[in-house]
């Protein structure tokens, strides 16, 4: 397998072609897309690898720190740039961090793997509370940029929501706090077991207070001028990410806004505000009825390209819920951008809902897999293939990972399933309750775990208990929240 | 065993010491595991040349505050070379207690870790596997250019930067 790094999840045309010819020359015809926003190849034949490397490097792409013990790609929201509720385009502090992290002299020999994510706006798209460090862009009260800084969160075996160990730390400081952050990992992070080498296992170890304690100590004595990124820096990449000039072309006039129910359903359901109200943010699906989440051809990937060159102003995002964004459209050439859509299978009108599953590439690409995440996400989504049950189910997240190292966000799934091996056979083990979001939230495991020839129907079991019992417009985690598991509990196992 | 700086093969004149069995009867240019160093009477420092510690990459540097103006030498030993302890020591030993002398990377070490390892401030390394100087050459200039800013020569990105845009 080859995982090809995508900084922040910001793809131009060029390189998401340059992706397409990858999958189309070196595999076998298509790439996985996954919720660190970057892409797997998992048919790449070992000879063929340096040339592909040399391919992606002339169209400015690489897969370095995609793995090992290392800081790895920095991931932000989606929406980065194009949403309302941001203080600031957080990718410009994602690539400062992308620099400093990249061949880093110290800290390319962690204890294990260490991620970071960068938001700027309350609402939580990255799952940032879920990482080794996650930031969070804010004003304070005189107006000036800085960040929570939020450490020891993740997924895996130990899941962990992250702690805040400072509200506001100056933009200016940014560099000199994570080199803090940093020495302070690599130094104390156990190494003498992996299952407990990640940094939220230390701050759990040390304690939140002393572990703050010491990065604070340690900052003190870094020499903060040499360590942190230049203002000239931060403005030249400033520059980079500034909007497009977005009446700088002619948008077409007929409003050919299809007078189809599957249009009307894509609007609710994939289009997102954006900051200029003429503009829209479109969240294309690689969840097709029964497809492979996160799976996109060459013959996709190179019209999605065109169509963000044609009406995205060259950008395209990689969510890391597994699908692409094209951040900047026009709301006239919506329609025009839906039938092209369609014709590729990319128009599946189902943002946020049942059928827009995380899963892990499981058992059938991953080594490290004890059971399969593809097929029970495509039968789930098959059993919830009607769009109005959908959309009457509403908001309901369920992530799929194959093993306890939850690349599958299992455990911030509304609905999340683990795949176990009991005695040789594939299990699933259900928790519900988790939230990747500004309300983050580890789900609880429910009771013995299903065959994978029950699984499906204990899904839908659950969804059956919430549609039944849910107040007027009560979400399935706000039910859970209020109800807990017993009602679910009750309707799986039988009284208790 | 070779032991390069920067630039190439350099000679070495340090002798290891392992154990407090005659250490008065010592000479020359010797090097000694700091919990030695700590727990005998210093009296056998006076027969040295020069004097130079081992610390493990968990050696707290701390316990070498009072003796570090005696020092010529700290080596840093990497029990395996994942083991990344040994590059934050380094940058503590430069940056936060200012060691001027030679801080030397032993143990296991690849010769792909050169450049990572003088960039944290070692300034000499001690290769088991015994490079070639001219697989040494390849190897520090596989990457010529940096992002980070430590205490080393090399420019970064962002002074290059800075450099063209003002020709």
């Amino acid at each position: 397998m080859l995982r090809v790094a995508i900084p922040y999840g910001t793809l131009s045309s060029d390189q998401l072609r340059a992706l397409a010819f990858v999958a189309r020359r070196y595999d076998k015809g298509y790439g996985h897309f996954t919720t660190r926003q970057n892409i797997q190849f998992n048919w790449i034949k070992l000879e063929e690898t340096p040339d592909l490397l040399h391919y992606l490097a002339k169209n400015k792409i690489h897969g370095i720190q995609t793995s090992g013990n290392v800081i790895r790609n920095v991931t932000s929201d989606h929406f980065a740039g194009a949403t309302v509720d941001e203080v600031e385009d957080p990718r410009i502090y994602a690539e400062i961090i992308r620099q400093w992290s990249t061949l880093h002299p110290e800290f390319t020999f962690l204890p294990r793997k260490f991620k970071i994510a960068v938001i700027s706006s309350n609402e939580d798209r990255a799952a940032t509370r879920f990482h080794d460090i996650g930031l969070i862009l804010h004003n304070d009260v005189n107006g000036k940029k800085g960040f929570e800084v939020i450490v020891g969160g993740g997924m895996g075996r130990t899941p962990v929501i992250g702690t805040t160990i400072k509200n506001f730390l100056p933009k200016e400081d940014l560099i000199s706090y994570l080199e803090a952050i940093l020495r302070v990992y690599n130094r104390y992070g156990r190494r003498d077991n992996i299952y407990k080498a990640r940094i939220k296992i230390l701050v759990r170890e040390l304690g939140v207070d002393a572990f703050k304690n010491q990065v604070e100590q340690e900052w003190l004595v870094i020499d903060r001028n040499l360590i942190n990124h230049s203002q000239g820096e931060e403005t030249r990449i400033r520059e980079m990410f500034k909007e497009p000039d977005f009446y700088n072309k002619t948008f077409s006039i007929n409003n050919n806004h299809p007078n189809e129910p599957d249009f009307q359903n894509w609007l609710k359901s994939n289009i997102y505000k954006h900051k200029n109200p003429d503009f829209r943010i479109v969240s294309i699906s690689l969840k097709p009825i029964g497809g492979i989440p996160g799976d996109a051809t060459a013959e996709q990937m190179d019209l999605v390209a065109d169509l963000a060159q044609k009406y995205s102003f060259d950008e395209i995002r990689v969510s890391h819920e597994q699908n692409l964004i094209l951040p900047h459209v026009h709301e006239s050439e919506l329609g025009d951008l839906w039938i092209s859509l369609r014709k590729a299978k990319l128009a599946t009108p189902n943002s946020g809902f049942i059928t827009d599953m995380i899963a892990c590439p499981g058992l059938d690409y991953c080594s490290l897999a004890n059971a399969r995440s593809i097929p029970v996400a495509q039968s789930i989504s098959n059993k919830f293939k009607d769009i109005a049950k959908q959309y009457d189910i509403g908001n309901l997240k369920i992530k799929i990972s194959g093993c306890i190292n939850a690349c599958g966000h299992h455990h911030a799934g509304h609905i999340g399933l683990l795949g176990v091996d009991r005695n040789g056979e594939e299990f699933y083990q259900i928790t519900l309750g988790g939230s990747g979001e500004d309300d983050a939230s580890i789900g609880k495991i429910i009771g013995p775990g299903f065959s994978k020839d029950k699984i499906v129907e204990a899904v839908e079991l659950i969804v059956q208990v919430y549609l039944e019992n849910r107040s007027s417009g009560e979400t399935f985690l706000s039910f859970y929240r209020r109800e807990g598991a017993k009602p679910f509990k009750e309707s799986l196992y039988g009284s208790v | 065993m070779a032991v390069y700086n920067v630039e190439g093969i350099v000679q070495d004149k340090w002798k290891f010491v392992n154990n407090f069995e005659n250490i008065s009867s010592l000479r020359g240019s010797v090097i000694i595991p700091l919990e030695i160093l700590v727990k005998s009477d210093k009296s056998f420092l006076c027969g040295l040349e020069n004097v130079g510690v081992k610390l493990n990459v968990d050696s707290e540097p701390e316990e070498l505050v009072e003796y570090i103006n005696l020092l010529e030498i700290i080596c840093i030993y990497f029990p395996i070379f994942k083991d990344g302890r040994g590059f934050s020591l380094a940058r503590i030993l430069r940056d936060k207690y200012s060691f001027k002398g030679d801080i030397r990377a032993i143990g296991d070490v690849l010769l792909d870790q050169a450049s990572f390892l003088f960039r944290v401030g070692f300034s000499t390394i001690n290769f088991p596997q015994n490079p070639s100087p001219q697989d040494f050459e390849d190897s520090i200039k596989r990457y010529h250019a940096v992002y980070q800013k430590t205490n080393d020569a090399h420019k970064t990105i962002q002074n290059l930067r800075l450099r063209d845009s003002r020709r």
